[in-house]
């Protein structure tokens, strides 16, 4: 891949928090259309990590390079609008972007939110927000979208849905993604890399590459333990 | 209709203005208490502008954003709640002002003019002060209009999508500063957060979308002008608080209508 392709690349990244090693040593780069899944166990770094790429937190060292076309789409793990702004989806799905309302209904189509629009930002429950945010990020017409556990408040549909509507759009509009995720089994079959955060990167690879590598067995091994018992049929690994 | 009182009325609406729409972000950013510590700064911006001889509307915006910036500084050492620094500075910065006030005055000092407001001292040149405030912080506001409301919506959103938080911060601390700096001979620097936060919430009820609400806690706040100088005239009382309990009326009214959503 040349280097004009690196849509964004981090190196050596240090983050401390509170005297702890938050982030520790991680480098790693996001390359146009690549679809990247961020993995790892609660309080590993991964929302932090996210954070250090969008500029939301400084890291203690490190640096961060942005291609200059690189346009970010982003939903937060945790979202929650202002209680006391009075404020509708469309007109929050407006503020500060101009946007030509054929564009907005056809996407507010696209994720499924066409009835929600004259909805109170404040009334929608958690799955319907994060609907909301990626319709927002998609809105920007970005070339990188950056998704934090977007999945979490859906019921299985909803997130079999959300995941195909995020395929889609990777697929279509050759839209790079990066995606936090706690969901190993769903999410693997989507990304061209998986990246497995524990504080440093343990390993990083293709998707079947990193089922059989040792470090993310060893971190994984209760999940993968349950992954297995429930999905044991589907699968022909080795035991 | 007497000079004085021409001269009042126009200032107070002007003042109704930045005062009604600033207030809704005060609202929405819960800052009310944060507002309440600039305008108790006021009466030593007020002694400091008779000192130096720089007048007291200068003296009242570097004092103000002084405050301000302080305020922000110990906030961001997070090691105490902000509700206890806004009451630390609150209560210092109104101490100060009152002793260094009764330093620099004379027997004449009307202490009770600057803690209530009074509308009589307000001459021509107050009345340009103000429209010129009008005009600076109603032109930031239209222009940063839906980049401040982002922020306030939702911090992390707007900074992901590029805005820079510390600028709008200092931005709106400018403004508020800018604000109570007009604000004090009408309502003094006791009252000005009642202009700043009881239209907005008031027209809270009734508005749908932002724009509803400033523009209702504009007229809201206009009508009670009109309301609380009459009352304060007929009867001789203080005009500052008259505004502020016609605010009071509306504002218990208000509450017993459904809210709209």
């Amino acid at each position: 891949m040349s280097k004009s392709q690196i849509l964004i690349s981090t190196s050596n990244i240090k983050l401390q928090q509170n005297g702890k090693s938050i982030l520790d040593d991680v480098s790693f780069e996001l390359k146009k259309g690549e679809f990247i899944t961020l993995i790892g166990p609660n309080g590993a770094g991964k929302s932090s990590l996210i954070k250090v790429l969008l500029g939301l937190i400084k890291p203690d060292s490190g640096s961060i390079n942005r291609a200059k076309n690189v346009k970010v789409g982003y939903t937060p793990q945790r979202f929650s609008a202002n209680e006391f702004i009075p404020i509708s989806v469309v007109d929050f799905l407006n503020l500060n972007q101009n946007i030509n309302d054929d564009f907005l209904l056809e996407t507010a189509d696209l994720t499924g939110i066409q009835l929600l629009l004259n909805s109170s930002l404040k009334d929608l429950s958690g799955g319907e927000i994060q609907r909301v945010l990626l319709t927002r990020a998609l809105l920007g017409k970005p070339n990188l979208l950056i998704l934090d556990e977007p999945a979490q408040n859906l019921d299985v549909d909803g997130q079999m849905q959300l995941y195909k509507l995020i395929q889609d759009i990777h697929q279509k509009h050759g839209c790079a993604v990066l995606m936090v995720s706690h969901d190993l089994h769903r999410v693997m079959k989507e990304s061209t890399q998986v990246l497995c955060l524990y504080h440093h990167i343990c390993c990083m690879g293709q998707p079947e590459s990193i089922l059989k590598d040792s470090k993310f067995n060893d971190l994984f091994a209760d999940q993968m333990d349950d992954l297995m018992a429930t999905y044991e049929h589907h699968h022909n690994h080795t035991h | 209709m007497e000079d004085f009182i021409i001269r009042g009325i126009v200032a107070a609406i002007g003042i109704s203005i930045i005062a009604g729409s600033l207030g809704c972000f005060v609202i929405w950013k819960r800052m009310s208490y944060f507002s309440e510590s600039i305008s108790h700064s006021a009466l030593l911006g007020v002694s400091l502008g008779i000192v130096s001889g720089i007048g007291i509307h200068f003296g009242l915006i570097i004092v103000g954003v002084m405050f301000a910036s302080l305020i922000v500084i110990l906030q961001q050492r997070k090691f105490l709640s902000n509700d206890a620094i806004l009451g630390i500075f609150s209560h210092i910065a109104l101490s100060l002002g009152i002793v260094v006030l009764s330093l620099v005055g004379d027997a004449n000092t009307d202490y009770f003019g600057f803690l209530f407001g009074d509308i009589l001292s307000i001459t021509d040149s107050d009345v340009l002060w103000v429209y010129s405030v009008v005009v600076v912080v109603g032109s930031l506001l239209i222009y940063f209009w839906q980049r401040l409301l982002l922020l306030t919506l939702n911090e992390e959103l707007a900074v992901a999508e590029g805005l820079n938080e510390t600028l709008y911060k200092l931005l709106f601390m400018l403004m508020i500063a800018l604000t109570v700096s007009v604000s004090v001979q009408i309502v003094g620097v006791l009252l000005i957060t009642s202009l700043l936060i009881i239209p907005p919430a008031i027209a809270r009820v009734f508005s749908a979308t932002p724009l509803q609400m400033v523009f209702g806690a504009i007229v809201v706040s206009i009508v009670s002008v009109f309301a609380g100088l009459g009352v304060s005239m007929n009867y001789d009382l203080a005009a500052g608080p008259s505004i502020v309990i016609a605010l009071g009326v509306i504002f218990t009214a208000s509450q017993l209508l459904p809210i709209r959503r």
